[in-house]
């Protein structure tokens, strides 16, 4: 099957958010296919974020569409973008350290039985869903989905976050640099719970300032500068220099900004 | 290669002690327990502690007005925000019951019905000031403590006023004793409340959300899709409910109620909720510790005197255990986390 022929996850149409008179984001354009992960590196300030809050629901464009598998939504709450299909990771917003990991996991949907009005969790199959879950990205690690999220490292907090999108059939997974900070091994478990949501059939969209970080996971790379979409590189079509070539592109960019 | 079975029952002993130690609950137990020993058996007691039903009888009055305020309190507070009008609430709830039987000559159960309905609203107003508007918790609060404190002396003029049915059924189930022991109604109702409200923060969806509005200004629960204003403008009204329902109890206990009812007892109740082991940044906490911390208070209270200690010892005490209880919650955390220092020396 190839990605390009099936309908995109999430598109943008001609999108463009404008704060006064400063254009955040102007006139971008990009598809995420199912089972693809597509890069989206830019500077600070480049407007990554811009667009992954307008994905998520944060922000609404000012001008242009975004569609999800073809049909053009718009977002009032990350609720709505979240029953949408669209799950997004941010690098500190994606886990309550405080709390067990099965209550992290089913986070915002809960199952529950419904008792004179009074939703009542499903605790022990929620526990027991969670477990599955994570030993399915590799968390081996994790003795009990009881046990509190602050025991997580970095990189499996990740993979928690990843392993919650896979279980609730989500249709694009955002993540906000998920391997910022992290180790290497850290970062090797981190790809490898990405390379699971990608056979999932999810689509995949990957922020990052560092071209380095994506370029193990991506199989197209956006390269954002001052706004808009300047590039779109298709790794496979490319070369190893020419991929330098496109590193080194994404650096003179960050040099202008 | 199995461990040696003796390796093997260690390991159950120390997870089983883990599973104990955990639980936010254990420290303020504990403490209770100490407290209710050191108290009956000092030598200079000469009238028994627990073994006193007129003691316990003090101590369940003076546990169960704080205590009750501190339920809603520690819910508001996992949810990551204060309620400091909770003082002037709990003297508005019978402030209004009072008034409107003595001068209209309302029913009781409408006064009672009417004067939570208002005490409700104030916390509604709370909710929606910090959360739409933006104002820290902390500060509408403590503007509400003085303008709630200026309409109840409006309404009650500077004098009591009294619960005039006097002895009406309502007015049992409120505030008399139950029957066949020493304890008033109030504490039962703290009890009884206290539990609903524990299986609430823990066994449902409104609980789940409650802990995780209380992380990052609800910031990962926004973003999992949780109505994070919703689920605070819930815990606002119920902070508020509860300490007019506290009020109203007591009101129903003493057959009166002043201004001065409740006085301090926004901050007894914080003291409470923090002895009780609730985080003062949200997202972690329980009911039943807090319902602990509240006992702890009024054991303090009654057992200094027990003891021939000078009335004027008890504030101190209370204070040196606000900071202590609140040193050792942050001491123990670090000790979880694996020995490293969370606060001091980073």
């Amino acid at each position: 099957m190839s990605a390009t022929t099936a309908t995109p996850v999430v598109e943008l149409v001609h999108v463009t958010r404008r704060y006064g008179k400063y254009d955040a984001v102007r006139d971008a354009n990009l598809a995420i296919h199912p089972g693809e992960v597509v890069g989206l590196v830019g500077d600070n300030g480049a407007g990554k974020s811009t667009i992954v809050k307008m994905i998520s629901g944060y922000i609404e464009p000012t001008a242009g569409t975004i569609k999800i598998r073809g049909e053009p939504v718009r977002f009032a709450s990350p609720r709505q973008a979240r029953a949408a299909g669209i799950e997004t990771v941010y690098q500190d917003l994606a886990i309550v350290d405080e709390m067990a990991l099965w209550r992290n996991f089913f986070l915002g949907q809960e199952l529950h039985r419904k008792l004179l009005g009074i939703r009542y969790l499903r605790v022990a199959e929620m526990a027991r869903i969670c477990d599955e879950h994570l030993a399915e990205v590799g968390l081996t690690s994790v003795e009990s989905s009881h046990q509190a999220a602050a025991t997580l490292s970095g990189g499996e907090r990740q993979s928690l976050a990843i392993s919650r999108a896979i279980y609730f059939d989500s249709r694009l997974l955002v993540l906000d640099e998920p391997v910022a900070a992290l180790s290497v091994r850290e970062t090797r478990r981190v790809l490898a719970a990405i390379e699971s949501a990608k056979e999932n059939n999810l689509g995949v969209l990957y922020i990052d300032h560092n071209m380095d970080h994506v370029l193990p996971a991506a199989d197209r790379i956006a390269i954002m500068h001052r706004g808009t979409i300047s590039r779109v590189v298709n790794k496979g079509d490319l070369t190893v220099d020419e991929l330098a070539d496109a590193v080194a592109d994404s650096g003179t960019a960050a040099a202008d900004g | 290669m199995s461990k040696p079975p003796a390796e093997h029952s260690a390991g159950m002993l120390r997870r089983a002690g883990q599973r104990v130690w955990g639980r936010l609950e254990f420290a303020p137990l504990l403490a209770v327990v100490i407290l209710f020993c050191v108290f009956e058996y000092h030598p200079s007691n000469e009238v028994g502690f627990f073994t006193s039903p007129d003691l316990m009888s003090s101590v369940a009055a003076l546990t169960s007005s704080v205590g009750m305020v501190s339920l809603g309190v520690t819910a508001l507070m996992i949810s990551g925000e204060f309620d400091l009008s909770v003082s002037a609430t709990f003297a508005l709830g019978p402030a209004i019951m009072g008034w409107l039987m003595r001068e209209w000559g309302w029913h009781i159960l409408a006064g009672l019905f009417v004067g939570l309905a208002i005490v409700a609203c104030i916390g509604l107003i709370n909710g929606l000031i910090t959360t739409y508007i933006g104002v820290p918790s902390f500060i509408v609060t403590l503007g509400m403590l003085f303008a709630v404190t200026s309409w109840n002396r409006i309404i009650l003029g500077g004098f009591p006023v009294d619960l005039i049915e006097e002895e009406g059924n309502v007015k049992k189930i409120l505030g008399a004793d139950i029957p066949g022991s020493p304890i008033a109604a109030p504490f039962a109702w703290m009890v009884g409340i206290g539990i609903i409200l524990a299986v609430v923060m823990w066994r449902t969806q409104f609980g789940n959300w409650t802990y995780a509005a209380g992380k990052y200004g609800g910031g990962v629960a926004r973003a999992m899709g949780v109505p994070v204003i919703r689920v605070k403008l819930t815990n606002f009204v119920l902070a508020a409910l509860l300490a007019g329902l506290a009020g109203i109890l007591q009101f129903a206990d003493f057959g009166s109620s002043s201004v001065a009812s409740g006085i301090d007892i926004n901050l007894l109740a914080i003291v409470a909720v923090v002895v009780g082991g609730t985080s003062l940044f949200g997202a972690k906490g329980t009911v039943i510790g807090s319902m602990l911390g509240a006992l702890i208070l009024g054991s303090l209270k009654v057992g200094l005197i027990v003891i021939k200690v000078p009335s004027e010892y008890y504030l101190g005490l209370v204070g040196v255990l606000l900071v202590v209880s609140a040193g050792l919650n942050a001491r123990v955390e670090a000790l979880r986390r694996g020995g490293t220092r969370s606060t001091l020396f980073g």
